[in-house]
């Protein structure tokens, strides 16, 4: 098993903040920066995210990989992804349990993966391919899923603790994905916190999303709502510290508004962990 | 698993609904990507072309960007590739396509890697021979529009109207991480592109015959700017 640091509350790392950040170097424990949105510039998001990691802890997390995809890894991807971890000294990669594309072609999206034996056996390959080559053990989070396939023979939590046995891969567990999956497919997220095997979960995601009458959508949009905070406080209950960090991609607020969200994760946290 | 996943980009990326949705649990649900896929395609698009999409208005600009991600899906890990054809695939419309160009290049300083600028000293010490490298964040380009005028009006918020033709001439540059931009006179640009291409000063004066006052003033303008990167 492989020893993670325990970071304490962070923040994603978005452009509207980046001279709050520099001017006032606020009072945050670390913070989470989106791969894709560093590795091809070398103008001001390179600028601001080496000064930030002068100062704080920062960890990657990408949303590009593609690593449930059935064309072959993109290794020049890979190969700026590893030589960006290693300049900011990331404290662990982290991407998705999804596909992006096929055929050369992206969607930019999430997409689900039908939860089988094939899919397990494939993903669990490339995982490992990604480790060697990164040099590190992959850190993969929960989509939000919108729809499920007839052809899946095993739950999600199922299918995500069976590929950390396989892999070696360790959990970005989004607390918001698994309310907001559990909403839309009909299951008590409870079960799915209980199943996901404890000492591999090195990250909590928190954020807000956006409800319609028969589905939610995972927005990053708003506050984090009480059903999910009385779900992180659960999760909390059963994993201790673990580094957990609040998303906010749309309508994005003042870095302070941001930052008092982050530190009622740290309440519960405290209260939980005290 | 491939034919699963060539069918699922096909039901969320193609115009039609998709005929056989018999592998999902609640098919009515496919809705949700579909509809989000284009949000997502236009989202970028206008980030990156944020004039043109201004000019057009969202309806129109929304199906222009809806048939060309059609066309030109992307095929990058990163959406800031998707616009890289916009300016080709604009090619009947000469303006657009001039100023697709042009935000292309504003986009592309942004993103380039940083290097060093010439300091005064090293800009003193160009000889006859020397030849001048730019600065990575640098681009020099020829418009058949005014491109750079209309992109300053959108920029301040004035009345956007399609101009007559007319050649104009841009430097792209950046300093201290923010993108700059200047025009030139077709001398210039002529002087100008002949260092790029790797001319020796006297060889890019002679080709255009550069006079001694509009060397002066050429280069206190564009070292003061900081486009010079190096001598060979």
């Amino acid at each position: 098993m492989t020893e993670f640091p325990y970071l304490g509350i962070g923040i994603g790392l978005r452009t509207v903040h980046f001279s709050h950040i520099l001017g006032q170097e606020p009072e945050i424990d670390w913070f989470e920066a989106l791969s894709e949105n560093h590795m091809d510039s070398g103008g001001r998001p390179a600028y601001v995210l080496d000064k930030i990691a002068e100062r704080y802890p920062v960890v990657l997390h990408g949303v590009s990989m593609s690593i449930g995809g059935t064309d072959p890894l993109d290794m020049n991807y890979l190969r700026k992804l590893k030589k960006l971890a290693k300049r900011v000294n990331a404290r662990w990669v982290s991407d998705h349990l999804c596909w992006t594309g096929v055929m050369g072609k992206n969607t930019h999206d999430l997409l689900p993966v039908p939860t089988h034996e094939r899919a397990l056996e494939h993903i669990a390959e490339r995982v490992r391919v990604v480790s060697d080559f990164l040099e590190r053990p992959l850190v993969l989070e929960n989509p939000s899923t919108y729809v499920a396939f007839k052809e899946s023979t095993m739950t999600e939590w199922d299918f995500l603790a069976q590929l950390t046995e396989r892999s070696d891969c360790y959990l970005l567990l989004d607390v918001n994905n698994v309310y907001v999956s559990a909403f839309n497919h009909g299951f008590d997220p409870k079960t799915y916190i209980d199943n996901i095997p404890k000492g591999r979960v090195v990250q909590i995601h928190l954020a807000g999303h956006t409800k319609y009458d028969t589905h939610i959508i995972d927005t990053h949009m708003g506050h984090v709502i009480d059903e999910v905070w009385s779900l992180y406080d659960y999760t909390c209950r059963r994993f201790g510290d673990v580094s957990t960090m609040v998303e906010w991609d749309q309508e994005i607020p003042d870095f302070e508004t941001v930052h008092a969200e982050a530190k009622k994760a740290a309440g519960y946290l405290e209260a939980v962990c005290a | 698993m491939r034919e699963f996943q060539e069918w699922m980009y096909d039901a969320i990326t193609s115009p039609h609904w998709p005929e056989d949705t018999s592998r999902l649990v609640d098919p009515e649900r496919i809705a949700i990507y579909r509809d989000m896929y284009p949000i997502r395609m236009y989202d970028a698009m206008a980030v990156d072309y944020p004039a043109i999409a201004q000019f057009l208005g969202e309806e129109k600009f929304h199906d222009l960007v809806t048939r060309y991600s059609e066309v030109h899906p992307s095929r990058s890990y990163t959406l800031n590739r998707l616009g890289d054809s916009f300016s080709e695939f604009l090619k009947d419309d000469p303006f657009l396509s001039d100023l697709a160009r042009f935000e292309l290049a504003m986009t592309q300083v942004f993103d380039e890697e940083e290097t060093p600028a010439l300091g005064p000293e090293a800009i003193a010490a160009v000889g006859p021979d020397s030849r001048l490298k730019m600065i990575a964040a640098f681009r020099l380009m020829a418009f058949d529009y005014p491109v750079a005028d209309f992109f300053q009006k959108f920029r301040d918020e004035e009345e956007l109207v399609e101009p007559e033709p007319k050649k104009t001439f841009v430097v792209f540059h950046r300093r201290d991480y923010s993108v700059y931009r200047f025009t030139l006179d077709e001398r210039a640009y002529e002087f100008l592109s002949a260092l790029c291409d790797g001319a020796t000063l006297v060889e890019a004066i002679e080709s255009t015959g550069a006079t001694q006052e509009e060397l002066f003033a050429w280069f206190r303008d564009w070292s003061a700017a900081g486009i010079f990167g190096g001598i060979e």
